[in-house]
């Protein structure tokens, strides 16, 4: 009885962390990271950074603070914010101009899922 | 006095204020006190500053900046390089930096991206990307557009509201005691040495000038010891505090150029035609004029016409007319006068400071057909002294009698009141600083000096403003020491 162990398990649980995550950035609660290019920025949360990308990872490990800010050489804001968006939600659309250059973006970024050599490629769907 | 009198607002104004500012921050980034973020590059090398210099200098670290409120936040700057940030930092805190030709266009680059103010403008690209060095004279004046020369933007117009009347009468009719203290100060301090006390107190725009060195000026401050006018104790300590470098500047805000400008005018032109001062570029004198009172003016003129440019414009900011006259104006002014114009008549013409015209002639070797007589003698001033002002003024014979009776002015002044007319005021601050400029300086009007030939009084001045500024200690009384107000100034902003 007392070593009866039970499996509890929450089927949404991965879309509600998703949900989660992404509704904090909208509302940039608990924010602690500014992320900073072409004028402009964008607040983040340095555990999904961490979690997505081994670059934003290493420099936030190497540089501990409160709430850094990161200014990001040679990245259009807009292909930032799409990358955040795949950080958050797993999935963005990119229009296919744009692709090149968000993907050499997110080389650069070390984006897990967009820069890691194809062990599993972030399937690309065409959409419009 | 009445009421009005306590509200008089008096500005306190140090001329070195922006430099000391920027030397105590370079000397606080170097000591890395204050600071308040810290910048990592390349190679987790790290920079410390202060975000109100960094937000200074770059609108782009302003809005990033702006919503942080760490006590200290870091800024992260991957793929930058150490000297690409090091000599933007020195940039940012100086205004200058040596850097070699091979850097350039890597450091301009991150100064683009973070829109370094100077190396980066989105409106106004004036940089030379070739030059090596940059001064602030480089920095496209962003913010103020009047700023062609590395000499800081006049003070903010906006200190001079629109006169109260009851104020600006008070304040003209102090001025016309302030002389004769003015006087025994020059003699007693020897530290002010040069006439442009007045001057400075007068000429916004002239007295940010960096060539100028002087800046005490005793304005208000000198009615309170020699009249019985009114006292302000605040103002009254300053005032002593006449340190070498006479960082204080005293005018009285409501003076503005109204009753200041005729009295910058009078008082200073002996010594304007010999001073440094007027030793200036065109550039230089345009932004001289952007103050009315600025160009040495012709009394004479200014007392006659002159003055009518004075009067309508009261109420604006000294900047609104900087763009009288557009260096056309004075080339063809001097071409004018080259042809045998006079010198007062060109610059009517065109529009040009006859004083400024005067000085550019006279620089060029040409010799005027009349020189411009300097103001013992006055024409008939009628037309800019409204309330039977002129008609006492207009003879030649002592024009200036009626202007100082004190009575005379204070029943004009009454009348000024009670008829609300801003040009009676203006009027009579004019009479008011007229008198304060020519009373203590020269026995009344005995005898017309010619304009320009530098009477021994012109020498003397001049020997004051040059060679005795910076001989003598200050005068004892000395409250404020410079260095520590600006400290205490930078240390109180981080």
């Amino acid at each position: 009885m007392g070593d009866q162990q039970f499996f509890l398990k929450w089927n949404d649980f991965q879309t509600n962390m998703v949900t989660s995550f992404r509704h904090l950035r909208d509302e940039k609660s608990f924010t602690d990271v500014t992320l900073a290019c072409e004028g402009q920025t964008c607040k983040a949360h340095k555990m999904v950074l961490s979690a997505c990308s081994p670059y934003f990872k290493s420099l936030l490990e190497e540089n501990p603070s409160k709430h850094p800010i990161i200014i990001l050489k040679d990245v259009s804001y807009l292909h930032l914010q799409a990358i955040l968006e795949f950080m958050y939600a797993g999935e963005v659309n990119v229009s296919q101009e744009q692709l090149p250059a968000f993907l050499k973006t997110a080389a650069r970024l070390k984006v897990k899922g967009l820069a890691e050599p194809p062990p599993q490629m972030p399937s690309i769907k065409r959409e419009g | 006095m009445g009421s009005s009198e306590g509200q008089q607002t008096f500005c306190l104004k140090w001329n070195h204020h922006k430099t000391n500012l920027v030397e105590i921050l370079d000397a606080l980034i170097k000591v890395e006190t204050y600071v308040d973020c810290t910048i990592v590059v390349d190679d987790q090398v790290t920079f410390k500053a202060h975000r109100v210099v960094l937000a200074a200098n770059s609108p782009y670290f302003q809005s990033i900046l702006a919503d942080v409120p760490m006590d200290h936040c870091s800024i992260l700057f991957p793929g930058v390089k150490e000297f690409e940030m090091r000599a933007l930092l020195e940039y940012m805190y100086t205004g200058e930096v040596n850097v070699t030709q091979a850097h350039i266009p890597r450091i301009m680059k991150v100064a683009e991206q973070l829109e370094v103010k100077g190396l980066f403008d989105m409106t106004e690209l004036r940089r030379r990307p070739g030059s090596t060095e940059r001064t602030p004279a480089a920095s496209p004046p962003r913010v103020v557009p009047a700023a062609p020369s590395s000499i800081s933007p006049p003070a903010p117009i906006t200190r001079w509201p629109p006169p109260p009347t009851a104020p600006l009468l008070s304040a003209a009719y102090d001025s016309a005691d302030m002389n004769p203290l003015k006087r025994k100060k020059l003699s007693s301090m020897l530290a002010t040495r040069d006439t442009p006390i007045l001057r400075n107190v007068l000429a916004q725009t002239t007295s940010v000038d960096s060539s100028q060195p002087i800046s005490l000026v005793c304005h208000p401050i000198n009615h309170n010891e020699s009249t019985r006018l009114h006292s302000n104790d605040s103002t009254h300590e300053p005032e002593r505090a006449g340190s070498p470098q006479r960082p204080f500047d005293y005018r009285p805000r409501r003076l503005s150029s109204r009753a200041s400008s005729p009295h910058y005018n009078r008082s200073d032109r002996s010594e304007d035609a010999h001073s440094p001062y007027t030793e200036r570029s065109f550039e230089e004198d345009t932004q001289r004029s952007f103050h009315p009172s600025s160009p040495p003016t012709n009394f004479q003129q200014d007392v006659r016409g002159g003055l009518a440019p004075y009067v309508p414009p009261q109420q604006k900011p000294e900047w609104k007319r900087y763009k009288q006259y557009t260096r056309s104006d004075i080339m063809s002014a001097i071409e004018c006068v080259r042809n045998g114009m006079s010198a007062l008549q060109a610059s009517r013409k065109y529009g040009v400071p006859s004083r400024t015209l005067y000085d550019k002639v006279k620089k060029l070797g040409i010799t005027t057909s009349r020189p411009m007589s300097r103001g013992v003698k006055r024409e008939p001033n009628g037309a800019a002294f409204p309330y039977g002002l002129s008609g006492t003024g207009g003879d030649d014979g002592n024009p200036t009698t009626p202007l100082i009776d004190p009575s005379f002015l204070q029943q004009a002044l009454e009348g000024a009141t009670r008829d609300g007319g801003r040009e009676a005021l203006h009027a009579m601050a004019l009479a008011a600083a007229a008198h304060a400029a020519l009373t203590p300086r020269t026995p009344p009007r005995s005898s017309p000096h010619s304009p320009r030939t530098p009477p021994p009084d012109e020498d003397h001045v001049e020997d004051l403003s040059v060679s005795r500024r910076r001989d003598h200690d200050p005068p004892a009384g000395v409250i404020v020491p410079p260095r520590n107000f600006a400290l205490d100034c930078s240390s109180e902003r981080d």
